[in-house]
């Protein structure tokens, strides 16, 4: 049973019928929680084991999401959280992430590759010690990296992050759980295995892989992050990291026999080791095919590849995407919809894109003035939504949709 | 150091700078007179005689010093003499405020996102044509550069009020290499201390 929470400290928005229960001990979850700009994972692979991957801003409560949904649902992420993982370092990905990690008292801090180097540690430190103009970007590395500091301070054994590339294992039911949820899981299931084709049994043994960034991606990120570093004399600003989402750690999850497979933004390049087409080509990959699809890069297509479709999910997948605003780029377009309706009848969008274009009302002046002064002006995070998906072994997948979440097709 | 006398006096500098805008001359006393009590009169003209950012404050030190005697002469009452000058200070009232930070920059715009510092918390995104930026601020216009965008009210000396928005970018200093360096050494201890690797 989930552990409770400590007293409330984070609120969400959202509500619905259902909203604050928790899923079953045996029960696979997937949410997506997704304001208009920002996304944020929770997964949940059974027996109190709870991933977060990503992190996005409540916009009314401004509370982590992860954290507010957690608390909802009476789970405590000081003691539930395996692993933060941090899938890439745009300001879209990591909005409270600090605030997550501090809270996830035992989780490990899983982040590219791309990131383990002098030069992102350099940043940070300028950056929140020396710029006048850090960023949001920058303050959120900075408290995660302050949280690994004082925990090794405190003594904490395993403090250091982890840092993933492609194909490697980040989590893996431990062999003593194993054991124990096999029998327990074949003792619930007995009835459902006796009506099923009966060829194996389910097994709720689960492992956690990174399928990228590739070596060749790792090393042009890094590259790119060395072009942020400030020069002897440069004017100071914000750090905005505007580099293609090459390096961005994509995530295959096996629980039992049910793959799950997250997209994060990883974008195709043009590179046939870097990518999705990187990944494709990998003969280390774990094998299988995905029921549940997270899109890549909010439906991007630059971020599609038809062969992930065709050789690494399951007809007809379960697919969901948050849906991205930010200057002049608006995800996904409308041809991006119909390509991934084409592709599935079960799409999901945390956010309908329109929705996203709010005004915020002010004072008659001063909305007079702000007319006539710029060319258009839209309030980010007006809304949020949240895709839930719940399976049991060898169930069918039930969606729920809470907040302005939506079914695409 | 004008205005801290004018307000530890409750003296209002907009007050002052009507009478002086409208009077003709004033007479040492009448100038001295609200600060008598507060301040010696050997002190009165090292107030004066601080530098002063405002064109009225400098307007006032030269009508007060160049018409005012010596004062360290012993027995003699200095005699200031203010000439007729005009106020060219407007003031201005703030109805709505934020901070931006620039994210893309197009060929005669600009896209940033703003957080509001009237109502803390609401974040936007907007589309400036580069026309609504000063000339000396132009060359700051580039991703990551911070500005302000205050829109209210301004109400010149005169007593005129116009609606006004102003953009105003901030001119931060520059990235010194002892800055870098220091940040690169303690980067370096950090990442083995935490074992970044």
């Amino acid at each position: 049973m989930p552990l409770r929470a400590e007293p409330k400290n984070y609120e969400t928005s959202l509500t619905g019928n259902n909203f604050t229960i928790a899923p079953d001990t045996d029960e696979i979850e997937v949410s997506i929680f997704g304001p208009g700009y920002g996304e944020s994972i929770l997964l949940h692979v059974g027996f109190n084991n709870w991933f977060i991957i990503d992190s996005c801003i409540d916009p009314h409560s401004k509370a982590p999401m992860p954290l507010a949904y957690l608390e909802a649902i009476n789970v405590n992420p000081a003691v539930s959280v395996r692993q933060i993982i941090a899938t890439h370092w745009h300001d879209d990905h990591i909005r409270g992430l600090g605030q997550t990690f501090k809270a996830c008292a035992s989780a490990e801090f899983v982040l590219s590759s791309a990131l383990n180097s002098d030069e992102f540690i350099t940043l940070a430190v300028a950056y929140n010690t020396r710029s006048m103009a850090e960023g949001i970007g920058s303050k959120e590395m900075w408290t995660v990296i302050n949280e690994i500091s004082d925990r090794k301070k405190n003594g904490a054994t395993s403090s250091a992050p982890k840092f993933a590339i492609a194909n490697l294992p980040l989590w893996r039911s431990s062999p003593g759980v194993t054991a124990s949820t096999r029998h327990l899981f074949k003792k619930i299931f007995k009835a459902l295995l006796r009506s099923s084709s009966g060829d194996s049994a389910p097994t709720h043994a689960c492992s956690i892989h990174a399928l990228s960034p590739s070596d060749t991606a790792v090393l042009a990120a890094k590259l790119d992050i060395a072009k942020l570093l400030p020069t002897d004399r440069a004017p100071k600003r914000a750090l905005i990291a505007t580099s293609p989402n090459r390096a961005a750690v994509v995530i295959w999850a096996s629980i039992g026999e049910y793959n799950i497979l997250l997209g994060a933004d990883l974008e195709e390049i043009g590179d046939s080791s870097s990518g999705w087409t990187g990944i494709l080509n990998s003969s280390l990959r774990p094998s299988g095919r995905a029921t549940y699809f997270k899109i890549p890069h909010h439906g991007s297509i630059t971020a599609h590849n038809s062969d992930v479709w065709s050789n690494m999910l399951h007809a007809k997948p379960v697919a969901t995407l948050t849906p991205y605003v930010n200057g002049s780029t608006r995800l996904p377009t409308n041809a991006d919809i119909n390509r991934i309706s084409s592709l599935t009848n079960r799409a999901f969008a945390t956010t309908p894109p329109e929705r996203t274009v709010t005004v915020k009302r002010r004072s008659g002046i001063v909305d007079k003035t702000i007319k006539e002064t710029v060319r258009n002006i839209k309030q980010l995070y007006p809304s949020i939504g949240h895709v839930r998906m719940r399976v049991k072994p060898g169930g069918e997948e039930r969606i729920e949709l809470f907040g302005s979440a939506y079914r695409l097709s | 150091m004008i205005n801290t006398m004018l307000k530890r006096t409750n003296y209002k500098w907009k007050d002052m700078q009507f009478d002086l805008s409208w009077s003709e001359q004033v007479s040492s006393h009448e100038l001295i007179r609200p600060f008598k009590g507060d301040l010696p009169k050997q002190n009165i003209m090292s107030y004066v005689s601080q530098p002063a950012s405002e064109v009225s404050s400098c307007a006032l030190y030269e009508n007060v010093y160049l018409g005012t005697g010596a004062l360290e002469e012993p027995g003699k009452e200095p005699i200031p003499t203010v000439k007729q000058t005009i106020a060219t200070q407007n003031q201005f009232i703030s109805l709505q405020k934020w901070q931006g930070i620039v994210v893309e920059v197009k060929k005669d715009a600009f896209i940033a996102k703003l957080i509001d510092l009237t109502e803390r918390g609401v974040e936007e995104e907007a589309e400036f044509s580069i026309e609504e930026v000063s000339d000396d601020d132009k060359e700051l216009v580039m991703p990551g550069s911070v500005f302000y965008w205050n829109i209210g009210h301004q109400i010149s000396y005169q007593g005129q009020q116009t609606r006004a928005s102003m953009i105003r970018f901030r001119r931060l200093p520059v990235w010194r290499k002892e800055e870098i360096d220091a940040a690169k050494s303690r980067a370096q201890k950090l990442r083995d201390f935490i074992n970044w690797k």
